[in-house]
C-alpha cells in the first residue's frame, strides 16, 4: 500500500518507522491549526481510500483511522462512511 | 442544447483518462468476457423482483421518460420498473440485450411531482448518454483484485463529476430549477414538500451558510455527506445553480467560466493538496505519510519489501 502511492523508492530502510509514527499527534496539530475542516475531512477520506484500497481495514487499522479522526473533529461516521461506503453512482 | 454540450468537462476528461488505464480495461476486458457468455440476468431479475412500467399501466410516467428520451437523444428502447420501498430511490442499469433498464422505488413515484420525476429520469439516463458505466467503480473498488490507491482516488474524484453531469442531464430534462431543488430536498430528506415552501436561492443561501461555519477552525459539523456518493450533496446543488446561470441553461456565463467554477467548487473534495506548494498543503502531507505508514504497520508491520 505504501509503496503503491508513494513509489517504490519512498520507503527507504533509513526510516524510522516508531519515530515516524510519534509524530502523528504534532501533526494533527499542525492540521487543526492551518487546515480548514473540509480539508482535514479530506486527508482522512484519503487514508480511508489507501486504507481500503490494500483490502481488508483491520480492526487495529481502523482504530488508527479513528484516532487522527478524533484529533481532527471529525465523527466516527465518517470514517464508516469513507470505509464501508458503497461506491457505485446513484 | 444537446446531451454532449452540457456534459462537464472535468468528467469527459477524466473518463478518457480512466477508460484508457490498464486496470479498467482488465476489469471491463473481465466484464465483456462475463456477457459473452450470455445475459448478466439484470432483465430476468428485474421482471422478477420488480413490475415492469408499461404505456397502459403508466401513461404519464411513459410519456415522461418519452420526453426524457428525447430530450437526451437516447437510442436503445428503455424498459421502466418500480419496486417497493419507502426510500426514495432510482438506478439506470448497464443495457443488456440491447435495451436499456430504469427502477424507481415505489415512494420515488408517488412522493415527486412530475418535474421532479423528470429531473430523477434525466439524471439516470444521463448516466447511460455519458457512458458512465464503461468505468465500471463498483468491481474497481470492491473486486477482489483492489486497485493502487492513486487509482482509487481517481475514480472518486470521477464519480464525483460523473454525478455533476447527470445532474446537468437531469435540470437538462426539468427544464425548472425549483423543482430540481425539491427533488434533491426530497431525496435528501427523504420528507415529501407539502408543508415545506422554499426555492433554490434559498436552499443555496443555506449551503453557503454552511460552508461558511466550517471555514471557521473548530467551528460547525463537518459537510461528511460531500464525500458520499448518495444522491444530496450541497456541492451538487451549488454546481447545479452555476449551471443555471450558464449559458448551457438559461443563464449569460461561458461554459467555460462554469466549469473553472464548478472545478474551483469540487477542489475541496481533490487530493491537490499532495502537489500544493502551500504551508496548509505540507501539513496535510505530512499527516498524510506518517498516518499512512501508522496504518500500514498497524496489522502486520511494514516489511523491507
Amino acid at each position: 500500500m505504501f509503496a503503491n502511492f508513494f513509489g517504490k523508492y519512498a520507503f527507504s530502510d533509513k526510516l524510522d518507522i516508531e519515530k515516524l509514527k510519534a509524530t502523528v499527534q504534532r501533526r494533527i496539530k499542525e492540521v487543526r491549526e492551518k487546515a480548514s475542516p473540509t480539508q482535514a475531512m479530506q486527508v482522512v477520506h484519503d487514508l480511508c481510500t489507501m486504507a481500503r484500497a490494500s483490502g481488508h481495514v483491520s480492526a487495529a487499522e481502523r482504530s488508527i483511522l479513528e484516532t487522527v479522526a478524533q484529533g481532527l473533529d471529525i465523527p466516527s461516521a465518517f470514517i464508516c462512511q469513507s470505509v464501508d461506503g458503497d461506491a457505485d453512482l446513484d | 442544447m444537446s446531451a454532449a454540450s452540457i456534459r462537464c468537462a472535468n468528467d469527459l476528461a477524466l473518463y478518457e483518462k480512466l477508460k484508457q488505464h490498464v486496470d479498467v480495461v482488465r476489469v471491463n476486458q473481465q466484464i465483456a468476457r462475463h456477457e459473452a457468455e450470455g445475459p448478466s440476468g439484470v432483465r430476468r431479475n428485474l421482471l422478477a423482483t420488480s413490475v415492469r412500467l408499461t404505456k397502459t399501466m403508466a401513461p404519464d410516467i411513459a410519456q415522461m421518460a418519452g420526453e426524457c428520451i428525447a430530450q437526451l437523444d437516447v437510442k436503445l428502447p428503455v424498459e421502466l420498473f418500480v419496486y417497493s420501498s419507502p426510500q426514495f430511490n432510482a438506478a439506470c442499469f448497464k443495457p443488456e440485450d440491447e435495451r436499456l433498464y430504469i427502477m424507481f422505488s415505489s415512494s420515488l413515484l408517488e412522493g415527486f411531482t412530475k418535474a421532479e420525476l423528470k429531473f430523477v429520469m434525466g439524471h439516470e439516463l444521463g448516466h447511460h448518454v455519458y457512458d458512465h458505466h464503461a468505468i465500471p467503480i463498483g468491481y474497481l473498488l470492491r473486486g477482489q483484485a483492489r486497485p493502487d490507491p492513486k487509482l482509487a482516488l481517481e475514480l472518486f474524484a470521477w464519480s464525483r463529476y460523473a454525478e455533476i453531469s447527470a445532474d446537468r442531464a437531469g435540470a437538462h430534462c426539468a427544464q425548472d430549477m425549483d423543482a430540481v431543488a425539491h427533488a434533491l430536498f426530497k431525496l435528501s430528506s427523504g420528507l415529501t414538500t407539502k408543508v415545506v415552501e422554499f426555492s433554490l436561492d434559498d436552499f443555496v443561501a443555506q449551503v453557503d451558510d454552511m460552508q461558511q461555519v466550517d471555514q471557521q477552525p473548530g467551528q460547525g459539523a463537518p459537510q461528511s455527506d460531500w464525500f458520499s456518493t448518495h444522491p444530496f450533496s450541497p456541492l451538487r446543488v451549488k454546481a447545479l445553480k452555476l449551471f443555471e446561470q450558464s449559458e448551457l441553461y438559461h443563464g449569460n456565463g461561458s461554459k467555460q467560466q462554469l466549469e473553472l467554477r464548478v472545478q474551483s467548487l469540487l477542489s475541496l473534495m481533490e487530493p491537490s493538496y499532495l502537489e500544493a506548494k502551500t504551508d496548509t498543503a505540507e501539513a496535510m502531507r505530512r499527516l498524510l505519510f506518517a498516518a499512512l505508514v501508522a496504518v500500514a504497520d498497524a496489522t502486520n508491520g511494514i516489511s523491507e519489501q
